[in-house]
Order: C-alpha cells, then sequence, then structure tokens
C-alpha cells in the first residue's frame, strides 16, 4: 500500500523529474509556467540588462524579502556597470559572490525539480537567456511571532522563552544556550508534498552513536505527504504504538532541550512548530519539571514525592473509592463510612455509575475549557461548577464525596508536569474505574499489575521506559527519588548509556572553609 | 485473522462485567450493626438485640441542623443460634444487615452466668465480623437493656462503649484477646462490664428517680471467667489492680492516703509501667517475686508537703508505693479467695519459666494459684509533681519544707 502511494506521487513529478534546463529562455519559461500553473502566488518577471540578454526571475512574493531582492538582485543587474562577456550565468554568479556580499546562499542549479523546490522555499531564481543553469539567491522573509512564554510549560524561576514555529529561530535558541562545535545538527527534508525541515541535535561525545543512528534511520524512514506537527513524525519513530505511554518527550522550552541534550539525549526539531522532540524518555522524566533543577534541592524533592503522590492519586483515587464503597465496606472507618453512605443516600446510581457520569461530565468540562474562546471559557466554568459543584448534589444526583474524589483526581492530575503523561493518566483512570467496580480491590490490583508489567517491558529507543526503577539503576535514583543538588550530580544517568558518563567534577560541595583554603 | 483477534479482545472486556459484579453491595443498600447483645431467657433461648444506625434520619439532621428523628434502631428477635438469630433479624430489614462495622458484643448477665462457650464459634468463623469487637458484659441486667439507654455524648451507645473502652483506663478486651486468652493454659479470660445509671436524678425526689429511665453508661470493672462462665466482678479499685499485674497500666491514677505524719492525700497518674513476674518453688509453696516499674505524674496534693524538697518527694513516693501494693494485694485476694481463678497469667509464666513444673501444676491450677503467695516490690519514678511544689493556696509558714 505504501508503495502504491508513493509511485502515484512520483509519477507526477516524474515528467519534471530528469529534466535540465534548457538554454532557451522561452523554453524554459514554459517549462516552469507550466509547473507553476494556477500559482498565483509565483511571480515570473522578464527584464532584459545592458548587453540585451534576457534574464527570467521566478520568485513567491510573498515568501521573500522585496527590499531585499531589489538591492541584491535588481539593481546590480540592472543599473550597475556589468563586466563584458557575461557569456554564462555562473559569471553572474561571479559577480554576486565578489561583489555584492549581501547575496548570502547563492547557488547554481540546473534540475527544474531543484530550483522549483527552491524557489517554493523562498529563493529567486534567476535564469538567462543562452544559460541551461539558474542562479538562486536566498533573499527568505518570514513572517515568524515573537518569543513568547511557553503556554503549556510554565514555571515560575526559569527562562520565560519558548520555541516558536520557525525551526531557524528555534535551532538558535539552542545554539544560545549550547556555544560548543560539538553541538551538531542535522538536518532532514521530511513530507513529499510539505517538504518540511527537520533537524536532529545532540551533543557529540555525549550522545551514543547508537541512538543517534537508530533516530536518523527512524526519522529518514518516514514516508507522509505533509508533516503539520512534531506530533506525526512522533507516531512514526515511537516504539510501541499501542501504548498509552508516550515515549518520546516533547518540550517547547529550549532550557529543557538544552539540558537534557547535556544528558545525552538527542532533541528532533521540526520546522512549523513550537514543540521540539526528545528521546529517548522514561516514566520518571515525566514527573520533572524544568523548575526542580532552577529551585533549591530541598524544596524540588519534596515537590516531586508531592507529584507521585498525587501521580497515584490521579491514577487510582476514583477506582480504589469506588471498589472500597462497593465491595470492601468493611475497609473504610466507621465514621467516614456512615457520612458517605448519608451522602449516598438519595442517589439512584451505583458508585460505578456515578464515578463514570461524573468523570465523563469533568473531562467534558475540560475538553470545552481547552477549546473554548476565552470570553466564553469563564462563564461555562461558572455554570460547571454551579451545576456539578452544587445543583447536582442538591438535586440527590450525585453525593459529595464524589464531588469530591473527583474533584481532587481532577487536580491531581495537574500536578504532572508533562501533558501528555497527564493525559495518559487520564485515560487509564476509566478503565481502573470499570474495573474496580465491577471486580473490586481484585480489580483495581489487576489494572496496577497490567500497568506496571507493560510499563517495565516499555522502551523508549532502547532505553527501558521504567528505568531508573526498573530495571535498577542506583546510582541513577539521585534525579528520581531525590533531586541531589548540582555539586553532587556527578555522574550521567547510567541507563541513557552515554559516551561520557563523567558530568560535574566532585567536591564542589561549598562551605565556608573552601573559601579559606582558595585564597 | 485481524478481525478475529479484535473479536477476543472485545470478549475480554466484557469478561469483567459478566463475571464480576455478584458480590457488589451499594453502601445505602446496608444497614450498619453498631452493637448487638445477646441475652438468654428464662426458658433458654437466646435473645439477640442489634443496633443500627439509622442514615436515613441523620442525612436530614445533619443537613438540617435540628434535630428530631431517631439516630439508631434498636432490633430484638429470639432463637436457637446466631445463625438463626441472623435470618431472623434480617427478615425484618430492607437493607442487608452489615456486622463487619460492629464495635460491641454485649453478654447480659444471666447469659454470662450460663456460660459463653457455645455461642463464640460464629464471631470467630463468619469473615465479616470483626474479632477486634468489644466484648462487654451487662451487669445486673440484659444486654438489650444496655442497648436502649440513648446516650448523650455519642451518636450511639454503641460508638460511646467503644470509646471508653478505648480510653483503656479500664478492663478493655476484645474477641480476639477474650478468645486468644480462652485457648491458653494458665490464664483466664476477663472481660469489662458496663452498667446503665440514671445521671439526672439531681433534685429528683427519691420516687421519681426510682421511675426515670437510666440515660447514661459506665463502664467500670472486670467481669471474671471461669470456664466460660462469668463467676464474679471486680470493682473499679480491684481492677486498678487487674491493670497494674497484667502490665497494661498506662492510664490511670493512684491515691496515697495515710501518708506517716502528715494530713491529707496525694493523687498520681500512672504513665508508664513495666512488668516483671518471677516464680519460683521454695518449700513445695508456689511463690511470685513481682517486680514492677512504674513512672508518674503528681497531679494533686492535698498535704502541706512541699514536693520540690526530695525527702519530701521520697515519703510520698513510699506512700504512693504502698497504695498501689495495697491495691494490687486486693484484686489478688479477691482473684485467690473469692474466685478462685487466675486471670493473671501467673500459670502461663510458671509454664514460660519451668514448664515441667508447670506440667505438674496444670490439672490443679486453680487451687495451687488459690494458695500461692506473691511478693510485691514496686519501683515507682515521679517524673513531674506538676506546676508547684507545695499548694499554692496554703500560707508559706504552713509549708512542710522538710
Amino acid at each position: 500500500m505504501n508503495q502504491k502511494f508513493i509511485s502515484k506521487q512520483e509519477t507526477q513529478y516524474s515528467d519534471d523529474h530528469l529534466i535540465q534546463l534548457t538554454t532557451d529562455i522561452t523554453q524554459n519559461k514554459q517549462i516552469f509556467t507550466n509547473i507553476f500553473e494556477n500559482c498565483s502566488d509565483v511571480v515570473f518577471q522578464s527584464f532584459e540588462i545592458k548587453d540585451h540578454t534576457h534574464l527570467l526571475v521566478i520568485y513567491i512574493e510573498e515568501l521573500i524579502d522585496t527590499k531585499h531582492f531589489e538591492s541584491v538582485i535588481l539593481k546590480p543587474l540592472m543599473y550597475e556597470d556589468q563586466p563584458n562577456g557575461l557569456g554564462n550565468l555562473s559569471s553572474i554568479r561571479q559577480l554576486f559572490q565578489e561583489q555584492i556580499t549581501s547575496a548570502l546562499g547563492a547557488k547554481t542549479l540546473c534540475k527544474v525539480t531543484d530550483i522549483t523546490q527552491q524557489v517554493l522555499r523562498g529563493h529567486v531564481a534567476v535564469l538567462a537567456q543562452g544559460e541551461n543553469k539558474a542562479l538562486l539567491v536566498n533573499v527568505l522573509n518570514l513572517e515568524k511571532r515573537g518569543l513568547e512564554e511557553p503556554s503549556s510549560e510554565l514555571v515560575i524561576r526559569g527562562p520565560k522563552e519558548a520555541f516558536i514555529e520557525n525551526i531557524a529561530s528555534n535551532l538558535a535558541l539552542l545554539r544560545k544556550r549550547l556555544r560548543t562545535p560539538r553541538l551538531k545538527i542535522e538536518k532532514f527534508t521530511i513530507g513529499e508534498l510539505s517538504q518540511t525541515d527537520l533537524a536532529i541535535a545532540y551533543i557529540n561525545g555525549i550522545a551514543t552513536n547508537s541512538i543517534i543512528e537508530e533516530v536518523r534511520k527512524r526519522v529518514s524512514s518516514i514516508q507522509i505527504d505533509g508533516v503539520m506537527e512534531s506530533g506525526y513524525i512522533e507516531e512514526f519513530i515511537e516504539d510501541l504504538p499501542f501504548s498509552p505511554f508516550p515515549q518520546v518527550h516533547n518540550t517547547e522550552r529550549p532550557d529543557v532541550v538544552a539540558s537534557m541534550l547535556l544528558e545525552g539525549k538527542v532533541a528532533i526539531f521540526v520546522d512549523t512548530t513550537p514543540f521540539v522532540l526528545i528521546i529517548p524518555m522514561t516514566f520518571w522524566s515525566a514527573l520533572q519539571s524544568s523548575e526542580d533543577y532552577y529551585e533549591r534541592f530541598m524544596l524540588s524533592t519534596s515537590i516531586r514525592w508531592i507529584r507521585y503522590l498525587f501521580l497515584l492519586i490521579a491514577l487510582f483515587l476514583p477506582s480504589l473509592y469506588v471498589a472500597l464503597t462497593t465491595y470492601h465496606q468493611e475497609m473504610i472507618p466507621t465514621s467516614l463510612l456512615i457520612s458517605i453512605a448519608i451522602a449516598r443516600e438519595n442517589v439512584p446510581f451505583p458508585a460505578l455509575v456515578e464515578a463514570l457520569i461524573m468523570e465523563i461530565v469533568f473531562e467534558a468540562l475540560r475538553e470545552a475549557g481547552v477549546r473554548l474562546p476565552r470570553a466564553v471559557s469563564q462563564a461555562m466554568s461558572i455554570v460547571g461548577a454551579l451545576v456539578i459543584g452544587q445543583a447536582a448534589v442538591q438535586a440527590g444526583i450525585v453525593s459529595t464525596p464524589m464531588v469530591i474524589v473527583v474533584a481532587i483526581t481532577g487536580i491531581a492530575n495537574f500536578t504532572i508536569p508533562r501533558f501528555n503523561f497527564g493525559n495518559a493518566i487520564r485515560l487509564l483512570r476509566f478503565p481502573m474505574i470499570i474495573l474496580a467496580g465491577t471486580l473490586g480491590l481484585y480489580g483495581v490490583l489487576l489494572g496496577i499489575l497490567t500497568l506496571l508489567l507493560h510499563v517495565a517491558s516499555l522502551r523508549s529507543f532502547g532505553v527501558p521506559y521504567f528505568s531508573p526503577i526498573s530495571p535498577l539503576s542506583l546510582g541513577d535514583l539521585k534525579d528520581v527519588v531525590i533531586r541531589k543538588p548540582w555539586w553532587a550530580m556527578n555522574f550521567r544517568e547510567r541507563i541513557i548509556r552515554n559516551l561520557n558518563p563523567k558530568r560535574i567534577p566532585e567536591g564542589q560541595k561549598p562551605s565556608p572553609k573552601r573559601g579559606k583554603d582558595g585564597n | 485473522m485481524r478481525m478475529k483477534r479484535y473479536l477476543y479482545f472485545m470478549l475480554l472486556l466484557f469478561l469483567p462485567i459478566t463475571s464480576g459484579c455478584w458480590d457488589r453491595v451499594e453502601v445505602n443498600d446496608l444497614a450498619f450493626v453498631m452493637a448487638t447483645s445477646l441475652d438468654l431467657t428464662e426458658d433458654g433461648k437466646l435473645v439477640e438485640t442489634i443496633q443500627t444506625a439509622n442514615l436515613t434520619s441523620e442525612g436530614q439532621n445533619g443537613q438540617g441542623g435540628a434535630g428530631g428523628g431517631q439516630k439508631i434502631i434498636t432490633m430484638t428477635v429470639t432463637g436457637k443460634n446466631n445463625i438463626d438469630l441472623d435470618q431472623k433479624e434480617q427478615e425484618k430489614m430492607s437493607r442487608k444487615m452489615y456486622i463487619a462495622h460492629r464495635s460491641v458484643l454485649i453478654i447480659g448477665e444471666r447469659l454470662a452466668k450460663h456460660g459463653i462457650r457455645d455461642i463464640l464459634d460464629w464471631y470467630g468463623r463468619n469473615p465479616e465480623s470483626r474479632l477486634r469487637t468489644y466484648i462487654l458484659i451487662a451487669r445486673g441486667t440484659d444486654g438489650r437493656d444496655v442497648l436502649k439507654v440513648a446516650y448523650p455524648l455519642e451518636r450511639n451507645p454503641a460508638v460511646a462503649m467503644k470509646e471508653m473502652e478505648k480510653l483503656g483506663s479500664k478492663t478493655s478486651v476484645t474477641l480476639r484477646e477474650f478468645m486468644m486468652v480462652s485457648a491458653n493454659e494458665g490464664i483466664n479470660p476477663v472481660a469489662g462490664y458496663i452498667e446503665p445509671v440514671t445521671e439526672s436524678s439531681m433534685g429528683l425526689k427519691q420516687q421519681e428517680e426510682e421511675q426515670k429511665e437510666p440515660d447514661n453508661l459506665m463502664l467500670k470493672g472486670t467481669a471474671v471467667f471461669k470456664n466460660f462462665k462469668l463467676v464474679g466482678y471486680l470493682d473499679s479499685e480491684e481492677t486498678g489492680g487487674l491493670i497494674a499485674l497484667t502490665g497494661k497500666f498506662k492510664r490511670g491514677s493512684i491515691t496515697a492516703e495515710n501518708i506517716p505524719g502528715v494530713p491529707g492525700n496525694v493523687g498520681l497518674n500512672i504513665t508508664k509501667e513495666k512488668l516483671h513476674i518471677h516464680p519460683y518453688l521454695r518449700e513445695n509453696k508456689i511463690k511470685f517475686n513481682i517486680a514492677l516499674k512504674a513512672e508518674g505524674d503528681i497531679f494533686e496534693n492535698n498535704t502541706n508537703l512541699d514536693l520540690s524538697q526530695p525527702q519530701n518527694m521520697k515519703i510520698v513516693q513510699d506512700a504512693l508505693c504502698k497504695s498501689l501494693e495495697q491495691r494490687m494485694r486486693r484484686t489478688l485476694s479477691a482473684a485467690q479467695n473469692k474466685f478462685h481463678v487466675d486471670i493473671f497469667g501467673f500459670g502461663q509464666a510458671i509454664n514460660r519459666s519451668n514448664p515441667k513444673l508447670w506440667k505438674s501444676l496444670k490439672e490443679q491450677w486453680d487451687e495451687k494459684f488459690s494458695e500461692a503467695e506473691f511478693s510485691i516490690a514496686i519501683d515507682l519514678t515521679v517524673r513531674r509533681s506538676g506546676m508547684s511544689g507545695a499548694p499554692l493556696q496554703i500560707k508559706e509558714d504552713e509549708v512542710k519544707k522538710e
């Protein structure tokens, strides 16, 4: 099926694929007008210069910087003195290179497809009568958004700039943080029609070759018509598609990318999206926020434990509530049980149905809140809070404890720093509730076992997903169980198997004594 | 092939729904039994009274704030054995009777005297029944009369009794402890006893008082069992001795009167106790050395002694030790002379230190125990003497410093 799809694509281009430019400019023009038929944004401009050489300029008006185009191409060609013997285009190119330094990235091409491609990327193609080559000058000028605060990963302390939809700017943001020639950036083009730029970034000498090689292999084997977001790439390169857990990290924070590259991971930048992919990803990295590393380590450690606690709550609280109140009433303290029973007195539904109704309504509220225009969302949240929080309880449709459980679960879910990981937990809650409502604690335990088995067997680019807990790597627990202070983070994570495990030289623990010795 | 796999997967999804759920029951379909009482009628039939929390009225109370409606429902049935009684109780209820949250089992005096050996099995066998349920004897009355009392301080009398037992200043015995002790050699079980009392008798004439229903409960002392039969009671004071002699004295007070040369009394709260029993045989007589180490704080001083002075403290300590010893001896003599039953576990102590000797004593332990002799050594440390040395209200020259 794939094979068919590609061959179809190829036939569309097969005519021009092998075609070289002719020396006749009218014929060349004909080729391009055929290619760009009904492309109203493509401009063909013919003119003559002093020696009566016919020139043809092809460009896309919206993609280029017109002023730059004029000063770099039009003016030198039309008004300034030309050297004699403008016989072929390579001399024009020479001229550009020698005299007009502002024309960077100029090159000559002779294949029609290549020229077409470059024009579509914002180059200006200059063709001349009697030449079977075209000069291409990069005068690309894209409208782009300014740097803004990250919208999905907010921090209180830490850099406040986020990636934008332009790959070049994004790579610059990364380079700003890692000013070393060892930061390697390899470019790929993906998407038969979209021709999207994609870049793999890693630090030479830290990231393992096997992982880099694997990323190259997986990325370059992607065959797709267009790439709109890095999510497309993610689904092509992950290890196990049938898993609720994300196996590729995504972030819109340049500092996160830089710090992960320092740990020996590999980043994948995709043009037209602010979200950068990082591999490999582990279960625990989903529970780490970049701010953990900027704040004091004691605080970060305790915050991490709160996250672990609330991860469990987000995943198991509704199911435990359902299991305990419908099967194991003996496990609830007497007075609590009586309170629950009183609250449930008028509720017509079984606890399972009640939990599902409430969870689904909560999810609906959440989804509506994300998609709604900002102006309307406030009205909706009031309606949601009033209807569910009060009216439903007063009407006896749901019980207060269930509202509390769902609310705590909702809050708990928001404590997970990785949004897509939180979504996995959000999704898994439902089978857990159903298991709890049908099999009681036995079902909950079955669910936990299944989840553990799944997570422990999952791998992200060869790195066990649940590491360093399983397989246990004691040294790596320094960044999971606690967040060691920076001067004690002496080694890189062993589980990623990086080339250079040593990270920070030992003996840098600050103390009043050290200053004296130093002086 | 692929379709088939999806089909199997779908079938798997239905599995929990079809096989599960069978024992699912919502909390609002349960009747929570808070307390049970068992009595024996004069013609030898078992009477069970259960008390369940009435959630419907509590719900209204909880929201409306104002009182009204009954908080508990009491039901009584007569039957042959526990299963029979249960069945009959269930026939009266629209909700499933749920006994896992029962906190007390009250045995009426007549049944206790008749013997409770044959009714206990169900309590250990039924998985829903909790062994942590406290067992209490209703002194001088039937268990159902205790359950009738509308206890004022708690939601229902069952909670009240449970909390009283939990405070731990009196004998508190759970079903588990009762059964374990019964199954052991060299010790006999006891249980707390409870009495309905009339509280609001102040200002009432004698006649009115008699008519008034009891409105409070009192956890007073200890019921002593021998061969699963109630043989008598230890009063409040003797219960204190029993607690001290079983090493459970974590809370409770002793008062020293008769302090040599000083009028008045001193009260002490015990906070810690360590007990060591050393049995030995001398001239064919069983003797026990009881060494008791205790700590406590003085909470009341009605003498003119300045307790910040060590020599005064010494006098008080000695008096307190004597008082505690007296109390223990009173309990011992009650057990030895009145009931002829070892409720302290002295037999166990012999068994542990000299199993051979125990084998020869085992058969007639009750008699041997009654003849045993005890020497008691108390080491009492007063940790704190409160906020003042001498009582604050007496004049300086009245205070005895030395």
